[in-house]
């Protein structure tokens, strides 16, 4: 696949990305000529935003994982131990890759050191992505984990990363509350960090 | 400590002065100068009287404010004599002996300054002789003042330009300066209330009465407090409205007076409405005008981009020309109406949202190395792609000023603009629905040329780039891409009303 492709992908999912926050913002301003909405129906809209956001983000790196291993896939080779002359195309990357087990991307940790794997160095975009990116990235799955589940185990979680820098809450927050604070900034500041990641990790191929 | 409450709200509420000795009174009867006790000046009325109106609000501890305080605390007792006074102006006066006088109306027309200093000291003594000032809160404060002062009506109005915010400066002052909060500590209150200010009294009907031109008391009163306060630093914006109100209500404003009615009110001299309102300054109503072309030939709309005095100017020589402009500033009245609301219903909203757009827009930029032909490109790198940083190197050239986008906008979209057939409603002919894709557009483009050429560097000022011809021919292309996908038609509405000034 030629860079020129792979860069569209990046400023797809960069688009999609911006749209969700755009959307968002629009319905939080309150703006003289729309309708009011209630804080508590625009809570629910941004907790819908911000799956909607990871969803989007889980697809854009699966899709990302294969076509770098697809660029030069020696270490695909090495790691599931192909005959060495195996070229394989997308369809056949994806098939190797998932054959296997299970894989989702939920954890980044998880994923980055999976990637390290079967990526050769050179052409790892997923190592640009910055320590700060990363934490905000594992802070969004936090929400994003309680928001599927409910569950007592992914609250905790939540209120512990809650309870550290840079927010240090005393009390539980509902993601909606918490996301719509100070006219959606946090929702603004997590889902435009999937894109700043992806702008990130297009650098690679600068 | 009630006694003296007592007699404070007494004197506020009467119609008299009392002075501590004899007065000077001239033998034609229109000056009178002597000296009188603090507690005297403390709800002296200054704006909106019969007897004028002054266009200075108390504007809080700057630089001259803070040496009348230093010099209140310090040297009480020589106070008068480092002061150069107050003057007053008063209708409808009856001296009765050399140590009295009683009035109508007053404009304290100078000084009003240092009697909001002697009464926030007097306030803030009389609270500190009840409760300790230390953590005082504006609650504490306020519930002070409705305590002792809710049964008069006329000293708590002039007690609500007492802002806990000039108060609470005050306090500070107090705290940061040991030597000053001894002063204030140690000071009597009763010795400090009878504290002698000079004053000069201007008696407004005999000197109405020998007048040749025919002026009614409040303007003859507004003239001498704006000619007073003249020399000081007062803001252009309060001499033009204090001193055209009336007329600005009447003719200029009608349309949105009687449209908003008490929804939005409408600002003559800054920091005059302190009630929880929505407001807006005469400003912002004027400038948009003059982008409409209404009043000046082109090169001038671009010159007068956020300028305050020529645009004062401006409207000074429309209503003195009110006989001949009539039709023009009947259109002016029903324009200011429709701008603010294009202003505050589209372009404010839409250029905030669309800052924060791009902001994240632009850092994503710097990321990808795309701003490598501006000014900020050598920062941008020794940022090391720290994105804080880069917001921070970002941010002051994604900021706007509204002042600057909003006039080309109505630049824009000026010859679109046209009176409704049926109503005589000015109307941006366009629907409801349709009207905000139509501001984004055109907002995106203005705003985005606004920042690229920050981002270039500018061979001048940014001042003078937003006065340029250049800058008011951006988002050209856009409007007729827009005008014609809504089939929307000139007119010559505003060339028709047209009355040439500048």
């Amino acid at each position: 696949m030629k860079i020129a492709r792979v860069l569209e992908k990046y400023e797809r999912f960069e688009n999609n990305i911006e749209d969700l926050i755009r959307y968002a913002q629009e319905i939080i301003a309150d703006l003289p000529y729309e309708r009011k909405i209630p804080s508590k129906q625009k809570q629910m809209l941004l907790e819908s935003l911000l799956l909607r956001a990871c969803a989007l983000w889980e697809s854009f790196i699966e899709r990302e994982l294969i076509v770098s291993i697809n660029l030069d896939p020696s270490q695909l080779i090495t790691k599931f131990d192909l005959p060495e002359k195996t070229n394989p195309n997308i369809r056949l990357t994806r098939a190797i890759v998932f054959s296997d087990s299970f894989r989702d991307f939920h954890d980044i940790d998880r994923s980055m050191s999976f990637f390290k794997e079967v990526i050769v160095d050179k052409l790892n975009p997923f190592k640009k992505i910055t320590r700060i990116q990363k934490e905000k990235i594992i802070f969004a799955y936090k929400i994003r984990n309680y928001l599927a589940h409910y569950s007592e185990f992914s609250k905790i979680k939540l209120f512990r990363a809650y309870q550290r820098e840079p927010y240090k809450y005393r009390i539980f927050l509902e993601p909606g509350k918490f996301l719509l604070k100070q006219k959606g900034r946090h929702f603004e500041e997590l889902v435009n960090n999937f894109k700043m990641a992806s702008i990130q990790m297009r650098t690679i191929f600068k | 400590m009630k006694s003296l409450i007592e007699e404070l709200k007494s004197i506020g509420n009467s119609r008299r002065l009392s002075f501590s000795d004899d007065f000077y009174y001239s033998a034609d009867e229109k000056t009178i100068m002597g000296e009188l006790p603090f507690k005297e000046i403390l709800f002296l009325d200054y704006r909106d009287t019969e007897a004028g109106s002054n266009p200075r609000e108390y504007n809080g501890l700057k630089k001259t404010n803070k040496s009348i305080l230093t010099s209140l605390l310090a040297h009480t007792e020589m106070f008068r004599f480092l002061h150069s006074g107050i003057i007053v102006s008063l209708t409808d006066t009856m001296v009765s002996n050399k140590h009295i006088i009683e009035y109508g109306d007053c404009c304290l027309t100078n000084g009003n300054q240092t009697r909001f200093l002697v009464l926030i000291i007097i306030l803030l003594k009389i609270f500190s002789e009840e409760k300790s000032l230390t953590g005082i809160t504006q609650k504490e404060f306020n519930t002070f003042l409705k305590s002792n002062f809710s049964d008069s009506q006329k000293i708590l109005t002039l007690l609500q330009r007492v802002t806990y915010s000039k108060v609470s400066q005050a306090l500070n002052f107090l705290k940061r300066n040991n030597k000053y909060l001894k002063n204030f500590n140690e000071m009597n209150l009763n010795s400090f209330a009878n504290s002698k200010v000079r004053i000069q009294i201007n008696l407004i009907d005999p000197i109405l009465s020998e007048l040749e031109e025919k002026l009614d008391e409040y303007s003859v009163g507004t003239l001498i407090a704006v000619a007073n306060n003249d020399t000081q630093n007062v803001r252009v914006d309060d001499i033009f409205g204090n001193k055209y109100k009336t007329e600005l209500g009447t003719y200029i404003f009608k349309t949105f007076i009687k449209q908003k009615k008490d929804k939005v009110r409408i600002e003559y001299r800054l920091g005059e409405i302190i009630d929880k309102v929505d407001k807006v300054h005469i400003l912002t109503l004027l400038r948009p005008i003059i982008a409409t072309g209404i009043l000046t030939k082109e090169k001038k709309i671009f010159e007068y981009t956020n300028q305050r005095a020529p645009i004062y100017k401006l409207f000074e020589k429309l209503l003195r020309n009110k006989d001949k402009a009539i039709k023009t500033i009947e259109t002016i009245s029903k324009l200011s109406l429709l701008l603010y609301d294009i202003r505050k219903t589209y372009v404010e909203p839409l250029l905030d949202l669309q800052r924060k757009n791009f902001l994240r827009e632009y850092k994503g930029k710097a990321i990808k190395g795309d701003l490598e032909d501006t000014i900020i490109n050598k920062q941008i790198s020794s940022s090391g792609g720290n994105e804080e940083e880069i917001e921070k190197i970002i941010r002051p050239y994604v900021n706007y000023n509204v002042e600057h986008i909003f006039p080309v906008l109505v630049y824009r979209v000026r010859k679109i603009i046209k009176e409704e057939d049926s109503s005589g409603k000015m109307v941006f002919p366009l629907s409801k629905d349709k009207t905000p894709e139509f501001f984004k557009a055109l907002i995106e483009v203005i705003y985005r040329k606004y920042i690229e050429t920050k981002l270039k560097g500018l061979p001048t000022s940014l001042t003078t780039f937003v006065r340029s011809k250049e800058f008011y021919e951006i988002g050209e292309e856009t409007y007729v891409a827009l005008k014609h996908s809504y089939s929307l038609e000139e007119s010559n509405y505003i060339e028709d009303n047209r009355y040439l000034i500048g």
